[in-house]
């Protein structure tokens, strides 16, 4: 199905605080049998703050990134990362982006050996949206997301804050700021009545999950989706959360 | 002196001179109010050329979530204003305390650790924010990957400028 080998990016908070997503985004690679090489000796995006210093440092960076791929499609799980390098004009797929268009919702329908019946709030977050140049979807009513998770038997519900900002770029500047932001999210989709809230950037995880007051359960994309694949519940680096994740979210229902 | 609506031309591309003021990018943004921040009229203050104005900060409220820009009618983008304000500033007055932070990392390491940021920048503030979550993140200050030597150089360099 895919021949050409992807080079993944994780972003410097999946080797630190978010490795459960780079742990999942790797067996869901695995799983689908993606020829892939993980970029873990690459260096860091800059990221906004970087931008914010010096827009051309920032570019050069994000050519050194490139480089690092070496030819290889650059795929990244990071919508910050996915933004930044975008930005420094670097070719990038966003992982999302390459499960959902790339391999198709379809095909990890077709190879999921378990379902994941489960009511859960796709949070988009901003970067792999907006600006509408680097949108992965339609950034008013996108859909990607809903269609990966339904493709693994969840049911996917519409809360108000699904598109909004996790707070995460003013966390250092106004944390109690960015906590109401975080916290928001959560709130909204409580309401909406998910079960869990499932991320698709290392930074928009940090904040719910950290910061977000612990409402509710906060899921990397891949872990659903690993775990449909067949990866085991142990596998999946649940207990790496800030927020415990409730073992009856991977455990089979009647 | 250049002004700032020709260095924020320069650097992001953005001609602040189609602003119409319909202020859609302010009821859009999820951080109107806070500190004073209403893009719309930070637009008109880059217009204008007030240094002092814009640079009591502001504009570093925008959380670059692209709401705004979306949506302007006349296809501004405000984060990029922001960025090349802050560029403007930076290369004027220096950076931030929380940009120091983060080009110290980077220009040392190449990377950079959420968490050694989140407590160099905020201190005991980020722990007790969190409870015990707070107490959860000195875990992972231990990091798996290294950046490669010459990568590691030669971001420094960068940074450096």
């Amino acid at each position: 199905m895919l021949e050409a080998e992807v080079a993944y990016y994780p972003g410097c908070s999946a080797l630190t605080t978010e490795r459960s997503y780079l742990k999942t985004a790797e067996a869901v690679l695995r799983r689908l049998g993606v020829p892939h090489r993980l970029l873990d000796d690459a260096p860091c995006c800059g990221t906004i703050e970087l931008e914010m210093v010096d827009r051309e440092a920032s570019r050069r960076v994000s050519e050194i990134v490139a480089e690092a791929a070496g030819g290889a499609t650059l795929v990244t799980g990071c919508s910050g990362c996915y933004g930044t390098l975008r930005r420094g004009g670097v070719e990038v797929r966003h992982l999302v982006e390459f499960l959902g268009r790339d391999i198709g919702a379809e095909e990890i329908a077709k190879r999921a050996i378990r379902s994941w019946p489960v009511k859960v709030a796709p949070y988009y977050g901003c970067q792999a949206l907006r600006p509408r140049e680097q949108a992965i979807d339609d950034p008013e009513d996108p859909q990607i997301l809903e269609e990966l998770l339904a493709a693994i038997g969840a049911e996917p519900v519409n809360f108000r804050m699904r598109l909004k900002c996790c707070g995460g770029p003013i966390f250092l500047r106004r944390p109690e700021r960015a906590r109401q932001l975080a916290k928001s999210v959560l709130e909204s989709a409580s309401l909406a009545g998910a079960e869990c809230v499932v991320t698709i950037c290392n930074l928009c995880h940090f904040m719910l999950d950290f910061y977000g007051g612990g409402t509710l359960p906060v899921l990397h994309v891949t872990q659903p989706i690993a775990y449909a694949l067949g990866e085991p519940m142990e596998s999946l680096g649940l207990e790496d959360h800030f927020t415990p994740v409730h073992r009856r979210l991977f455990q089979p229902r009647p | 002196m250049v002004s700032l609506a020709k260095r924020v031309l320069e650097i992001s591309n953005q001609d602040v001179r189609k602003c119409f003021q319909c202020a859609e990018c302010t009821s859009s943004c999820p951080n109107a109010g806070i500190d004073g921040f209403y893009p719309h009229r930070l637009v008109r203050a880059v217009l204008m050329d007030l240094r002092e104005e814009i640079f009591r900060g502001a504009y570093k409220m925008c959380l670059h979530c692209h709401l705004c820009s979306v949506r302007c009618p006349v296809g501004l983008n405000f984060p990029e204003i922001a960025i090349a304000l802050s560029n403007v500033e930076a290369s004027e007055r220096g950076p931030d305390k929380v940009e120091r932070a983060f080009i110290s990392e980077l220009s040392r390491r190449a990377f950079v650790n959420p968490a050694r940021v989140a407590l160099s920048a905020l201190g005991i503030r980020a722990l007790t924010l969190t409870g015990l979550r707070g107490l959860r993140l000195a875990g992972t200050l231990v990091e798996s990957g290294s950046v490669r030597e010459e990568y590691r150089r030669e971001v420094a360099r960068i940074v450096r400028g």
